[in-house]
């Protein structure tokens, strides 16, 4: 669907993006994780022909991006991190202009609104609107004419906890329509619940690109924590099974029969990303 | 392409967005009011004229005589102050004696106290020397502004004339003058400044980005929102023009001024949106131009300096032709001047947009240089620059350094030089920036690399050689067969025949004898290999191929040199320019290279050179 390579960026001296590549396959969630000034802004900057980049290849359906900008522009969407509508006009003609625009009918404006539960405001000003349903507006616009790819940097910032549910289950349906998802976001819990597959992003450079599934399998300790009924109580004990004792240990205490629970240490994605970014968020 | 439909939907928006801004209405209102105030109000042209309200006293022979010898004082009893509306300037007089006329005419000194809240102090010693110096000597005044008057030693008469502090023409110029001056600001004001911030306003709340990446193009924002501007900006001038003298809008002349205004004014909006991505850096642009403006009108007919930047406004020339329309000058004596206002407003829009477009245009990789791939906007945009260098920038300079001893020296072959290579010369600019602009690649990847240069080159020859065979054959038909008895120096012949070429040899041969070895020399580079390489470069490696891409080799091969043709600006010569084109066409395509049309084209123009030189 899209192909990214090697792709930099560079801001005078500073180098934003370095030689970065990843492709997104069709009908993937495709989460951008990384801390900020990483690099995750540019490169959809660079995607939607905002910032212009040293070298690099980004091909979008198997044709050049920069050639064929005008014909690809309406394949995908594109979800900034501010706001950009027109905001004294109401939200419903804010969509109707860019309908008019995808030459598509209205009717199509009022279904997305209502997929983003803002049929009820359809005729308010979006200059009154708070910042939540401005984003979930821009959602809506930017889903409009049906993308196969779309690129959203951030969707559920400042969205409270009922809009950010409405936004991943929208997300997913797309996902499962057959529109690739492209998403940035810092929100490890997000990124774990929604994305089909992740990569991380530090200092301009992907460190790592794998399933949120895989991440842990690779990063999660071989530890299990296993509580047992003891003359003196229960007591939990903690097992490696990367080591010859613990295996040991384990196979005699299920022999015994005197187990409670057994847990696997699954390690948070939020310590496999500090792991490999080597800092903190900021 | 411009796609129509594009612009009557963003159009449609801007609509939309103006409706909904009451600003907006309170700025056309505004303005609209001020120039219907100005237009139906009396003028007042001196600024010492007063109008006197007597408060306290009674001198009949007082008041009449003022009246009578006066004429720059009206005096109103409190009665007739009241029935009289709008009256500024008001002096207020007290008329201190109790006899007044009695003590007037025996001649003792009677008392005035003048006061007035609307004047200055210097404007209130004015009005008291007015009465003093000019009419009553003997008056003693009492300014209530502490100015105490010695009664004048001299009895006999007044120290000096009247001081006339300011003179204006008739009370209909003036008028003429500020409504002129009125509809040019609001255009200016609509069309430029507010389309300015409009623009600017867009890019920095990102809309434009949002509509950029729909199927809409930067073109189709940028001609949208100038249109809209257009309309309010050209509804404004028009009204105003109604109010002040309805005749004038039944004139074409009107029309064609305002909008190429309006065009102008929207190319300048274009451009300074395509640099600045602050709101606030183009309300400061708006108002720095504004008073730039107020300042270079003010200033310019005091100050010799300025005179020729604010002949080369834009104001200048909308100021001048509403002037000339109001009072009735014909056209005729300001045509040429209003073309030229014309042709710029129609060539500036293709640069202005071109740029804007190209700003905002998506941003592919800087290394990835890509084959020069020419389209049509291309041509149009470096044919844009290439006029606009010739009706504006060429002139400006010329009358910028026109004085400087060397140019006078040589200003007959710089001339000469100009009117052959007028093409030529910004070209030799244009073509090189723009290939590293746009497809970052040096001027000679436009079509001058060869793997065998001479080869090429030497086809160019042999392709002139067969020309100039099939050239005499024809010639040698013509002297022969069509008009026998034709002699070389015979110019009767060109001048029945070709008019114009005639004109050109005669002024060519007049200005040709006073030249020196050197400038032949000149002559001969710029002919021979600036020109050829130039116009090549541009008719046969950006046009043939931009149009080739489009409709195909024939109509390729055809319009190129059509425009080659008629570029020459030549019409009898319109069929050999053509010839030539189609040539030097057909040897590009043979050859794919730019080495042969070029060495074709280049000995052309040095044979003509040297016939030309021979009819000396």
């Amino acid at each position: 669907m899209l192909n990214i390579q090697g792709l930099t960026v560079h801001f005078g001296p500073f180098v934003a993006l370095d030689r970065i590549s990843f492709h997104l396959n069709p009908g993937e969630i495709f989460g951008f994780l990384g801390p900020n000034g990483a690099g995750k802004t540019t490169t959809l900057k660079v995607l939607t022909g905002q910032v212009r980049p040293m070298e690099g290849k980004v091909l979008l359906g198997g044709r050049s991006l920069w050639e064929s900008f005008e014909d690809l522009k309406c394949r995908f969407g594109y979800v900034p991190d501010f706001d950009n509508h027109l905001e004294e006009l109401t939200a419903f003609q804010n969509l109707a202009l860019f309908c008019r625009l995808y030459r598509i009918s209205t009717d199509r404006a009022r279904e997305v609104l209502e997929a983003v539960e803002l049929i009820g405001e359809r005729d308010q000003k979006v200059k009154n609107f708070s910042k939540g349903m401005k984003k979930k507006l821009t959602i809506a616009r930017e889903i409009l004419h049906r993308p196969e790819l779309i690129y959203l940097d951030e969707p559920t910032a400042n969205l409270d906890v009922h809009s950010t549910a409405v936004i991943r289950a929208l997300l997913k349906g797309l996902a499962k329509g057959g529109a690739t998802v492209f998403c940035t976001t810092h929100n490890m819990e997000e990124a774990e619940e929604l994305c089909d597959r992740i990569a991380i992003l530090d200092r301009g450079r992907t460190v790592e690109i794998d399933t949120p599934e895989g991440f842990k399998a690779r990063f999660a300790e071989p530890i299990v924590r296993v509580t047992v009924e003891g003359p003196e109580g229960r007591e939990t004990l903690s097992m490696r099974l990367d080591e010859e004792d613990g295996r040991a240990l384990l196979a005699e205490r299920i022999r015994l029969g005197r187990i409670v629970s057994i847990h696997s240490d699954s390690t948070p994605l939020k310590d496999v990303f500090l792991r490999l970014t080597g800092r903190e968020f900021r | 392409m411009i796609r129509f439909r594009y612009i009557r939907i963003l159009f449609h928006k801007e609509l939309l967005r103006f409706l909904a801004n009451p600003a907006l209405w309170v700025l056309l209102i505004l303005f609209f009011s001020m120039g219907a105030l100005v237009s139906v109000s009396d003028v007042i042209l001196e600024r010492d004229v007063f109008n006197v309200l007597v408060l306290e006293g009674d001198s009949s022979d007082f008041l009449a005589f003022l009246d009578r010898n006066e004429p720059k004082v009206s005096v109103y009893t409190p009665e007739a102050f009241r029935k009289k509306k709008g009256l500024n300037r008001v002096v207020l007089l007290r008329l201190l004696s109790e006899a007044f006329d009695q003590d007037l005419r025996a001649g003792r000194a009677p008392a005035v106290e003048i006061r007035s809240d609307e004047l200055s102090r210097t404007d209130l010693v004015r009005f008291r020397d007015l009465l003093v110096k000019n009419t009553f000597l003997y008056l003693e005044v009492r300014v209530p502004l502490d100015i105490r008057l010695a009664r004048p030693t001299d009895s006999r008469g007044p120290a000096g004339p009247a001081e006339v502090l300011h003179s204006v023409d008739a009370p209909e110029d003036l008028k003429r003058m500020i409504m002129a001056l009125l509809i040019m600001i609001s255009l200016n004001i609509i069309t430029f400044n507010l389309l300015t911030v409009s623009f600017v306003e867009e890019k920095q709340s990102r809309t434009t980005l949002a509509i950029l990446l729909s199927p809409a193009r930067s073109t189709e924002i940028a001609l949208a929102k100038g249109l809209f501007f257009l309309v309010p900006g050209l509804s404004l001038a028009a009204s105003l023009t109604a109010v002040y003298r309805p005749d004038i809008l039944a004139n074409p002349v009107f029309w064609a001024t305002m909008v190429s205004g309006a065009l102008l004014y929207m190319s300048m909006a274009l451009i300074v949106a395509s640099f600045v991505e602050r709101q606030s850096t183009a309300t400061l642009i708006c108002l720095g131009y504004l008073f730039f403006l107020a300042g270079m009108f003010i200033l310019a007919p005091r100050f010799t300096a300025l005179y020729p930047i604010k002949n080369h406004l834009p104001e200048n020339f909308l100021f001048s032709v509403l002037s000339f329309l109001f009072d009735g000058t014909p056209f005729a004596v300001y045509a040429n001047f209003f073309w030229d206002f014309v042709a710029v407003s129609l060539v500036l829009p293709i640069v202005a947009v071109g740029l804007f477009s190209r700003r905002l245009a998506c941003k592919p990789p800087t290394k990835e240089a890509r084959d020069p791939r020419w389209t049509l906007s291309d041509c149009a945009m470096i044919l844009a620059l290439c006029l606009l260098f010739e009706f504006v920038f060429a002139p400006m300079l010329y009358s910028l350094v026109h004085d400087l001893p060397i140019l006078s020296r040589h200003r007959l072959s710089g001339i000469l030089v100009l009117y052959l290579a007028v093409f030529a010369v910004p070209l030799v600019l244009i073509l090189p920036v723009y290939m590293r602009v746009k497809f970052k690649k040096r001027f000679r990847d436009i079509g001058f690399q060869s793997p065998r240069p001479l080869r090429h080159l030497l086809s160019g020859a042999a392709w002139f050689c067969a020309y100039l065979g099939g050239l005499l054959v024809v010639s040698w038909v013509l002297v022969e067969v069509v008009f026998p008895g034709f002699a070389p120096s015979d110019f009767s012949l060109l001048e029945r025949v070709n008019p114009q070429q005639a004109m050109f040899i005669r002024t060519a041969r007049h200005l040709l004898a006073g030249l020196g070895t050197w400038h032949w020399v000149l002559f001969g580079a710029v002919m021979g290999v600036m020109v050829p390489v130039l116009e090549e470069a541009f008719f046969r490696g950006c046009l043939l191929n931009a149009l080739k891409d489009r409709w195909g080799t024939r109509v390729a091969l055809v319009g190129s040199a059509l425009a080659f043709g008629i570029l020459h600006l030549n019409v009898m010569l319109l069929p050999v320019y053509f010839l030539l084109g189609i040539l030097t066409g057909l040897l590009y395509e043979r050859t794919g290279n730019l080495l042969a049309p070029v060495a074709f084209h280049s000995l052309n123009n040095i044979a003509s050179l040297m016939v030309l030189s021979a009819l000396l």
